[in-house]
């Protein structure tokens, strides 16, 4: 697999997330999604107990899309989680396509 | 005609880097159908080289003539070529066009819908919301339908001429499959006039909450629309908008949702398809299989046409795959329906028993592949059912014997006495009947000892000429239990009377549950003297039956005698029942004697006047006390009497009475002990 993640996280009152999978390889990557659920986002505290789903709460379209990433090329979605408490969490973003892919980010909310 | 279900399955580099810019979502389905688009065209040409220019030009020959010509599919860019060519004479459409005229996407076509085209079933006046992404509400192939529309989420981008306006492309898509105009391009719907109404709950990428997908509902359910197409969903379930599926369903809206993308899998419909409100619908390929995506589970009720679907997107047309894409197909099928009269309920009832069975699970298609065609043409519309209902018995009745059926079944088309009428008798064998002109009912009779008994369903069946077919059900209760009258109620009380009988007003009431009753039998009997007085019967029928009879001890003056009154109620089949009462004669119900003088022997000598009187007295109720014989004289004085103690109900004697003076007339009086007196009197 030549596709990396890497999940930014800015905290600034709300907490921003963004994901981004680029295609470190050589050769054209096409991911499949099977809904309008391309990628998710879970924010754990540091015992490992799942505080936020960015997907919870949320319905999807249900068509097959796919992507296709040349080398080099990059694609990112942006989540925001509102009225964060105060604490250190671990935020795990997730590709839902028919590759896996996720990314880590720890993080403190002031 | 050629395959362009691949047109969306690779995106071009340009796309990708927009999405580079944007989301991950935002490129994802933009396509190149333009650029594939071809045509089948018929081209004349001049000479070898025009030949040669037409042929190179042409991705398939369908045929060379003779002559100059040939009918070739190419490619609109090489067509714009061969137009171009000086050595080519003309260029022109052949019948089925690719992208210059209008396609039949292979859903549609599948499901016959385009036969509904044909006989004029358009979806007109139906409205349906596409509760999604929004619409291209400019779009050529839907501008003529959309309706009105509403935004819970914002539109972003630049094609969102209003709030409620798709910056996606799912929405679009969903609302061409429901409702393309059938005009001269693109393609064309299930439904070609039922009104699109946009409801934005959905963003750019594809998402929205719970919250506002509920809203969506509600305001659909609001506006009194008929049909809500739901191709969205989530794994798991919201409250929320179950809620607001009830609300909606409650308010006669027509639910359909896609049953989601999770496939393979078993037992995963998703939310809110998997709600009881809404039709959960799978989707299926164009040889009938299951989409390999397709979630499936108990709660599928339809399957319809999702994979490589062809429909309307922003400024275009696309394929998608989807259940997302077999729901709207349903939709626009539901929304002729509504069009036609049918309820939400009823809508859903015709979809699903008009379904064809395309062989797969019961998980996979529920009742079967969409039909639009059965569902909207076969009867209903064209030709109304029958109405049918049961006059006798009716539901609840208790019934026993032989027990006349009367059906009242009606049809708009055919004469009332034209239809066949049958029933049943807890789903056995189907009885006919026959109609009676004097009642206008269809009758039977039916023998119901011929059930246990206890609560029997007896479903009738009214078929019309056209084959329609309506049924109306009830229960009743079958008793053939013989029993036996019963006497419920029975009281005697005495009669005053002024003779030497006593009498009795008796009060009866009778009963008998299998309604055969024949006769009610009374008799008095004086249990002091022990012996019956009277007897009484009299003749009832029917279940119930009550009378006051008159029972009369003749002679029985007596006072404190005791009588027991017994009454017998008897039923046709000779069963009997019975009941006996007490009652006293309390009553004195005295007489008075009377008195006879039955012959005078004048015995007078000068000095005394004498009589001898010859008496008799009776009593009926035979308490004579005392008889006196007088003679008085003229002067009505008593002279002389004699008194003689007497006792029971007669007694006679002689007696002689006397006087110096002249007797003028001789009085005799008879007295009961109850001082009760009858006289006779005779002049001497």
């Amino acid at each position: 697999m030549s596709l990396d993640a890497t999940l930014a996280v800015t905290t600034n009152g709300d907490v921003q997330f963004s994901f981004s999978v680029v295609n470190e390889g050589t050769t054209a990557v096409t991911l499949t999604f099977s809904s309008g659920k391309r990628a998710d986002i879970v924010v754990r505290d540091l015992s490992g107990e799942e505080l936020w789903r960015w997907s919870d709460g949320r319905m999807f379209t249900q068509a097959i899309t796919r992507a296709t990433l040349e080398p080099g090329e990059q694609i990112e979605q942006s989540y925001t989680w509102e009225d964060p408490p105060s604490g250190t969490y671990v935020a795990t973003g997730i590709l839902e396509a028919d590759s896996d892919l996720e990314a880590e980010a720890e993080f403190t909310v002031e | 005609m050629p395959d362009r279900s691949n047109n969306c399955s690779e995106l071009s580099r340009r796309d990708v880097l927009k999405a580079t810019g944007g989301t991950l979502a935002g490129g994802a389905m933009v396509g190149q159908a333009s650029a594939n688009s071809r045509a089948e065209v018929n081209v004349g040409f001049d000479g070898p080289r025009g030949r040669e220019a037409a042929k190179k030009a042409a991705d398939s020959i369908e045929r060379e003539f003779n002559f100059d010509a040939m009918t070739i599919t190419a490619s609109e860019k090489a067509i714009d070529g061969l137009e171009n060519n000086p050595n080519i004479r003309y260029v022109e459409a052949n019948g089925e066009m690719q992208a210059l005229e209008q396609r039949l996407p292979w859903g549609v076509d599948r499901v016959d819908a385009d036969v509904l085209h044909d006989n004029g079933q358009t979806g007109s006046g139906a409205d349906i919301a596409i509760i999604d992404t929004g619409i291209d509400d400019d779009h050529p192939d839907l501008e003529a339908n959309v309706g009105e529309g509403k935004a819970y989420v914002d539109c972003s981008g630049s094609n969102c001429n209003y709030p409620w306006s798709d910056d996606d492309n799912h929405g679009t898509h969903c609302a061409g499959i429901a409702g393309a105009v059938d005009n001269s391009e693109g393609v064309v719907g299930v439904s070609t006039e039922a009104t699109l109404h946009a409801v934005k709950v959905l963003d750019g990428n594809g998402s929205g909450s719970f919250s506002d997908v509920a809203a969506g509902i509600e305001y659909t359910a609001d506006q009194g629309w008929d049909v809500a197409s739901l191709s969205l969903g989530a794994s798991s379930g919201s409250s929320t908008v179950k809620d607001a599926c009830r609300y909606a369903d409650d308010r006669g809206v027509l639910l359909v949702a896609a049953a989601g993308n999770d496939g393979s899998c078993s037992d995963c419909v998703g939310y809110p398809a998997a709600y009881s409100t809404v039709i959960a619908v799978s989707s299926t390929d164009s040889d009938d299989s299951l989409s390999s995506f397709s979630s499936t589970g108990p709660e599928v009720e339809l399957a319809a046409p999702g994979g490589s679907i062809e429909s309307t997107v922003i400024g275009g047309y696309e394929t998608y795959s989807g259940t997302s894409m077999a729901c709207p197909h349903v939709s626009g099928a539901g929304a002729q329906l509504m069009a036609n009269g049918y309820t939400n309920t009823e809508a859903r009832q015709r979809l699903k028993e008009t379904a064809e069975d395309i062989g797969l699970a019961d998980d996979e298609q529920g009742s079967g592949l969409l039909d639009a065609e059965a569902a909207v043409l076969d009867g209903g519309d064209t030709d109304t059912a029958p109405t049918v209902s049961w006059a006798n018995p009716t539901d609840g009745k208790t019934v026993s014997g032989t027990v006349t059926v009367q059906l009242d079944a009606s049809d708009n088309e055919d004469s009332d006495d034209s239809l066949d009428v049958t029933y049943s008798v807890d789903g056995g064998s189907a009885r006919s009947t026959t109609y009676n002109a004097e009642t206008g009912y269809y009758e039977d009779s039916w023998d119901s000892t011929a059930v246990s008994d206890g609560d029997h369903t007896l479903d009738a069946s009214a078929t019309d000429s056209a084959g329609n077919t309506s049924t109306s059900s009830i229960t009743v209760t079958t008793d053939n239990t013989e029993s036996a009258p019963a006497v419920d109620s029975l009281s005697a009380s005495e009669v005053e009377t002024d003779d030497g009988d006593a009498e009795f007003d008796v009060d009866w009431s009778v009963s008998d549950s299998d309604g055969d009753l024949d006769s009610v039998d009374l008799t008095l009997t004086d249990d002091t003297a022990g012996e019956t007085e009277e007897t009484a019967a009299v003749s009832v029928s029917g279940d119930t039956a009550s009378d006051t009879t008159r029972l009369v001890a003749a002679g029985d003056d007596g006072s404190g005698n005791d009588y027991t009154v017994e009454a017998i109620g008897t039923d046709s089949a000779g069963n009997t029942g019975s009941d006996s009462t007490t009652v006293s004669e309390t009553e004195d119900t005295n007489s008075a004697p009377t008195a006879s003088i039955d012959g005078l022997d004048d015995r007078s000598n000068p000095r005394w006047d004498r009589i001898e009187v010859d008496w008799s007295a009776s009593d009926p109720d035979g308490n004579l006390d005392t008889v006196i014989v007088e003679m008085l004289d003229a002067g009505g004085s008593t002279v002389d009497s004699v008194t003689t103690g007497v006792s029971g109900s007669s007694a006679s004697g002689v007696d002689e009475v006397r006087t110096k003076s002249n007797g003028s007339e001789i009085v005799v009086t008879a007295t009961d002990t109850d001082g009760e007196s009858g006289t006779d009197s005779q002049s001497i």
